[in-house]
C-alpha cells in the first residue's frame, strides 16, 4: 500500500512540477504583445470596475480610463486589442465578467465589417486577446468556436507557435507588463484628414458577426450589466459605415443604447484634421474629447458612486499622478509635431 | 502518422491506457491490429490492402511449406518459398522501381533512336513496403529453415507484420523474436514503461533537436550546390551525416521506447556506427536489422565467404549493390551501395599489406591515436558515399565532389558564411551543442556504458531533472509548429 502512495505521489509531483515549468516556459516565450491589455486586468480587486471597455485598436487609443477616474471619479479597464473581432469581445467579455461586475459595459463595433473567421490576420491576433485569458472557460470555448481545427494546437498550447522565439527573448519577455494606462495606450502622431461624409445608409454584417453581438447583447442582459455600443471616429468608408448601421438597428431591436461618436463629431468637439495620428487611431487629444464625452454620457444616462474621496480606491489617485505625467509629456509632443504641420 | 505529430501525441497513450485496461490478450492483439492499421492507413488507406495482401501470401507459406516439409518433400516447400519470394519482390519492385525501371528503358530506347513508352499512370510508394515485405519474407524463410515455429494464428501473424511502432522504418523484427512475444501477456510495469518513454525522449531530441535542425542546412546546401565551394558543401555533407543518422536511428529508438512501453521488446537497430573502425564493421554497426536481414537471407544462401575469396567478394557486392537498391530506385543510391561494397572488396584485399607496412614502420594498432584515425578515415568514407545518397542525381553528386576537390576556400570557415547555409547563428550553435551532447552519449555507449541504464539506477530527483531537462530542450528548440511542415523521416520513402 505504502509503495503505491509513494508512487501515487510522485507523479502527482511530476505532473504538477510540469504544469508550472510548462506554463512558466509558454509565458516566458510567448509574443506578449499588448499584454498589458489583459494580464493586468486580473490584479485589479475584484468587483471594483465600474466600466468595462472592449473593441480594436480604435479603441485601445481612444478612451483613456485615468481620464474617467481625474473627471468623476469612475473606475474603468479597456479590455480592447489589436484586431479583437466582434467574437473574439464576446470571449473576453464573458471571461472578465467572471472577475468583475461592472455597471456598464461599453463595446466599440468598429471591426465588425469584417469578415472576422476568414481573415488570417485577425486569426493571427486571436492570440493577443486568448493567450492572456485564463487556460480553462471562455478561452478554451473561443478557441473551439472560432479558430479551424488545424490551428487549435497552437491556440490551446502557445508555445507550439512560439518556441521559436528563444532566439529574440528580451528582458521585458521575464517580467509581467508594466501598465499604467489601465489598458489602453494614448497615440502620439498627428494626420490631418478631412471631415467625414456620413451616410445613413443601412447594410448588411457578415453572419457570424451579428451573431456574436447577438450572444454579446443577450449575455449582458443574463448578467444584468448594461451595453452600451460606440463607434469611435475615424476615417470611415461607406461599406463601413452603412454595417454600423445595421448595428443601430439591431440594438434597437434590444433596447441597446448606441452612442454614435462617429456621427457626432461637432457634438463634443472632435477633429479630424488634429486629433488623428492615422485614418483609424485618434491621438491623445482625441482620446480625451472622446472620454470626456462618453464621461459625460455616462453621467447623464448611469448612476455611478464617485469613488474619489474612498480610501479602498486610494491606487487610482496615484495610478492618476504617474498619468499626469505622461499626459503632460504627450500633449506637448502633439504640440510641437502640431506647429510641425 | 509521423511519430512527430500532434496525432501520434494522442494516439498512443490512447492506445496503449485501452491496451492496458483490456485483460484478455487475444483482445489485446486484436486492438493492436486494428490500431496498427489504422496507424498504416492514415497515410494511404488503398495501400492496407498491399499489405494484406503480402501478409497472407507470407502466411499461407507458412502453413504450406510446414505441411510440405511433414510429408518430407522439401522439394515442394522450396517451391514454396519461390512463390513467397517472387510475388512479394514484383509487388515491391511494381510499386517502387516500375518508374525507375521505365525511366532507364527510355533512356536506352532513346540512344538507339527509338521512341518512348509511356504509362498513364503515377506509381506512388506505398510507405514502409520495403519494411514490412522483408519482415514478411524472412518469415518464409525462417518457417523453411525451421528456425521459427510456424503459426496457425492470422491474427497474430498480420499483427508481426503490421505492429505500428515498427510498421514504417524498422527495426526489421525477425519472426523468431517478435511473433513469440504476441503470445505473451504483459504487465504494466512502470518502471518498464517509464524506461521506454525515456527512450522515447530520447528519440525525439534526436529527431526533433539534432536531424530536423541539419536538415535545414543540408537541404540549402544540397539543393543549391551551385552556390556553394568546397567548404560549404563539405559542412553541408557532414550535416547531412548526422542528420541521416539521428533521423533514421530516432525512428527506430521511438519504435523500440514505443513498444517497450506495451510490453515488446524490439531489437537494437544502431550501435554507434560513426565510431566503426572499417567499413564492414560500419555495416554491423548502422541498420543492423537490416544488415543481418541481407546476410541471413542473401549473403549465406549466396555461399558468404565459403566459397573463396573471388566468391566472397562477389557475394560481397551483389549485397551492397542491392541494398543500394533497396533504398531507393535511383542511380545515386546504387552507386552509393556499390561504394559501400567497394570499399570493403579492397579494404579485406588490401588488409594483409595494409598491416605489413604498418609493422615495418612501427605503427601500434592498439593506441587511441590509431584507433581515431581509423575512426576518421571510416568516417571520411562514409561521408564520400552520402554524397551519392543525398545528391538529388548522381550527376549532381559528380559534380558536387568536383566542387569539393576544386573549390578551396577555407576563409569561409571564419567570415560568416557557415551561419548563411540555412542556419543562422543561434540554430548553428543549437545543432552544435546538441550534436556534442550526442557526441558524448555514443562515446559513453561505444565504451559499453549505457547512459540510460546508469540513468536507471538514479534518484528519483535525478531522473526527473534529467526528463526534464531534456524534454524542455525539445519543447524549445525542436523544429516543430507552424513554421514548420512536420519532416517525414528519411526512410518513410524506403
Amino acid at each position: 500500500m505504502k509503495k503505491k502512495a509513494l508512487a501515487a505521489i510522485k507523479l502527482l509531483a511530476s505532473l504538477l512540477i510540469f504544469v508550472l515549468l510548462f506554463n512558466g516556459v509558454t509565458y516566458i516565450l510567448r509574443d506578449k504583445s499588448h499584454a498589458q491589455a489583459i494580464l493586468p486586468f486580473y490584479d485589479e480587486p475584484r468587483d471594483s470596475l465600474d466600466v468595462l471597455w472592449y473593441g480594436s485598436s480604435h479603441m485601445i487609443n481612444a478612451v483613456m480610463p485615468l481620464e474617467l477616474w481625474e473627471m468623476s471619479g469612475i473606475t474603468s479597464y479597456n479590455l480592447s486589442q489589436h484586431s479583437q473581432t466582434i467574437p473574439m469581445t464576446y470571449f473576453l467579455l464573458k471571461e472578465t465578467l467572471t472577475y468583475q461586475s461592472p455597471k456598464l459595459v461599453v463595446v466599440d463595433v468598429f471591426h465588425s465589417y469584417m469578415d472576422t473567421y476568414y481573415n488570417t490576420e485577425s486569426n493571427g491576433l486571436i492570440h493577443e486577446t486568448f493567450d492572456n485569458m485564463n487556460f480553462a472557460g471562455s478561452r478554451m470555448e473561443g478557441i473551439f468556436s472560432i479558430v479551424e481545427k488545424e490551428r487549435w494546437t497552437e491556440f490551446l498550447f502557445p508555445l507550439y507557435l512560439y518556441h521559436t522565439r528563444w532566439k529574440e527573448l528580451k528582458q521585458a519577455d521575464f517580467s509581467t507588463p508594466l501598465d499604467v494606462y489601465k489598458g489602453a495606450s494614448p497615440g502620439t502622431g498627428i494626420t490631418p484628414f478631412d471631415e467625414l461624409v456620413l451616410t445613413s445608409d443601412v447594410g448588411t454584417m457578415y453572419p457570424h458577426n451579428e451573431v456574436y453581438l447577438r450572444k454579446i447583447i443577450e449575455l449582458c442582459k443574463e448578467k444584468d450589466v448594461p451595453l452600451l455600443l460606440t463607434m469611435i471616429p475615424c476615417v470611415a468608408p461607406y461599406e463601413n459605415q452603412v454595417v454600423y448601421n445595421r448595428i443601430k438597428e439591431i440594438a434597437a431591436e434590444y433596447d441597446i443604447a448606441y452612442y454614435d461618436l462617429l456621427g457626432e463629431v461637432d457634438a463634443y468637439g472632435f477633429d479630424y484634421r488634429t486629433d488623428l495620428v492615422d485614418s483609424g487611431h485618434v491621438n491623445l487629444w482625441g482620446a480625451q474629447k472622446i472620454t470626456h464625452a462618453l464621461g459625460v454620457y455616462i453621467s447623464e444616462n448611469y448612476m455611478m458612486a464617485d469613488h474619489r474621496d474612498d480610501e479602498a480606491y486610494a491606487a487610482w489617485d496615484v495610478a492618476l499622478e504617474t498619468y499626469k505625467g505622461n499626459r503632460t509629456r504627450i500633449l506637448k509632443g502633439l504640440d510641437e509635431k502640431l506647429l510641425a504641420l | 502518422m509521423l511519430f512527430n505529430s500532434v496525432q501520434f501525441l494522442l494516439f498512443f497513450p490512447a492506445v496503449t491506457l485501452v491496451y492496458f485496461l483490456i485483460p484478455n490478450n487475444k483482445m489485446r492483439n486484436v486492438l493492436l491490429l486494428c490500431a496498427s492499421y489504422f496507424f498504416y492507413m492514415c497515410w494511404n488507406a488503398q495501400y492496407a490492402l498491399l499489405m494484406l495482401l503480402s501478409t497472407f501470401v507470407t502466411y499461407m507459406s507458412g502453413i504450406l511449406i510446414e505441411r510440405a516439409k511433414n510429408e518430407g518433400k522439401r522439394g515442394r516447400a522450396k517451391v514454396f518459398v519461390a512463390i513467397s519470394f517472387t510475388s512479394n519482390l514484383l509487388i515491391l519492385f511494381f510499386f517502387k522501381y516500375f518508374d525507375f525501371a521505365l525511366d532507364n528503358v527510355n533512356r536506352v530506347l532513346g540512344a538507339f533512336g527509338g521512341g518512348r513508352i509511356d504509362v498513364l499512370f503515377d506509381v506512388i510508394l506505398p510507405v514502409g513496403i520495403s519494411f514490412y515485405t522483408f519482415q514478411a519474407l524472412g518469415y518464409t524463410v525462417d518457417a523453411y529453415r525451421g528456425d521459427v515455429k510456424v503459426t496457425h494464428n492470422f491474427l497474430r501473424y498480420a499483427l508481426f507484420v503490421s505492429f505500428f511502432p515498427q510498421l514504417v522504418a524498422g527495426p526489421i523484427e525477425r519472426s523468431s523474436n517478435l511473433l513469440k512475444q504476441f503470445e505473451e501477456k504483459h504487465v504494466f510495469d512502470t518502471k518498464r514503461v517509464k524506461n521506454g518513454l525515456m527512450l522515447m525522449l530520447w528519440g525525439y531530441f534526436l529527431k526533433l533537436v539534432i536531424a530536423d535542425r541539419c536538415a535545414l542546412l543540408a537541404n540549402q546546401v544540397y539543393n543549391n550546390y551551385t552556390l556553394y565551394g568546397s567548404t560549404e558543401l563539405i559542412v553541408g555533407t557532414l550535416m547531412f551525416a548526422v542528420q541521416i543518422y539521428c533521423d533514421f536511428s530516432s525512428y527506430s529508438i521511438i519504435a523500440i521506447g514505443c513498444a517497450q512501453v506495451l510490453g515488446f521488446s524490439l531489437m537494437r537497430n544502431f550501435d554507434t556506427p560513426y565510431f566503426a573502425r572499417s567499413i564492414a564493421e560500419f555495416w554491423r554497426r548502422w541498420h543492423i536489422s537490416l544488415s543481418t536481414w541481407f546476410r541471413d537471407y542473401l549473403y549465406i544462401p549466396l555461399g558468404g565467404n565459403r566459397k573463396g575469396a573471388w566468391r566472397k567478394n562477389i557475394n560481397l557486392m551483389v549485397v551492397f549493390l542491392v541494398s543500394g537498391l533497396w533504398h531507393g530506385a535511383a542511380w545515386g543510391f546504387i552507386i552509393w551501395g556499390a561504394m559501400n561494397g567497394i570499399y570493403q572488396v579492397v579494404g579485406a584485399a588490401t588488409k594483409s599489406m595494409r598491416l605489413r607496412i604498418m609493422n615495418k614502420i612501427g605503427i601500434d594498432a592498439n593506441t587511441a591515436g590509431h584507433k581515431l584515425f581509423q575512426m576518421f578515415i571510416t568516417f571520411a568514407l562514409t561521408c564520400a558515399s552520402w554524397v551519392f545518397f543525398r545528391a538529388n542525381t548522381a550527376r549532381e553528386a559528380l559534380s558536387i565532389f568536383k566542387r569539393i576537390v576544386f573549390q578551396i576556400n577555407p576563409w569561409t570557415l571564419f567570415d560568416g558564411t557557415l551561419f548563411t547555409l540555412g542556419l543562422d547563428a543561434p540554430d548553428f550553435f543549437v545543432a552544435l551543442f546538441a550534436i556534442a551532447i550526442l557526441i558524448g552519449v555514443s562515446a559513453s555507449r561505444y565504451n559499453k556504458i549505457e547512459p540510460l541504464e546508469v540513468l536507471e539506477r538514479q534518484n528519483f530527483p535525478t531522473q526527473l531533472l534529467y526528463c526534464y531537462t531534456l524534454l524542455f530542450i525539445v519543447l524549445i528548440f525542436g523544429i516543430y509548429g507552424p513554421g514548420y511542415d512536420a519532416s517525414a523521416f528519411i526512410y518513410f520513402q524506403f
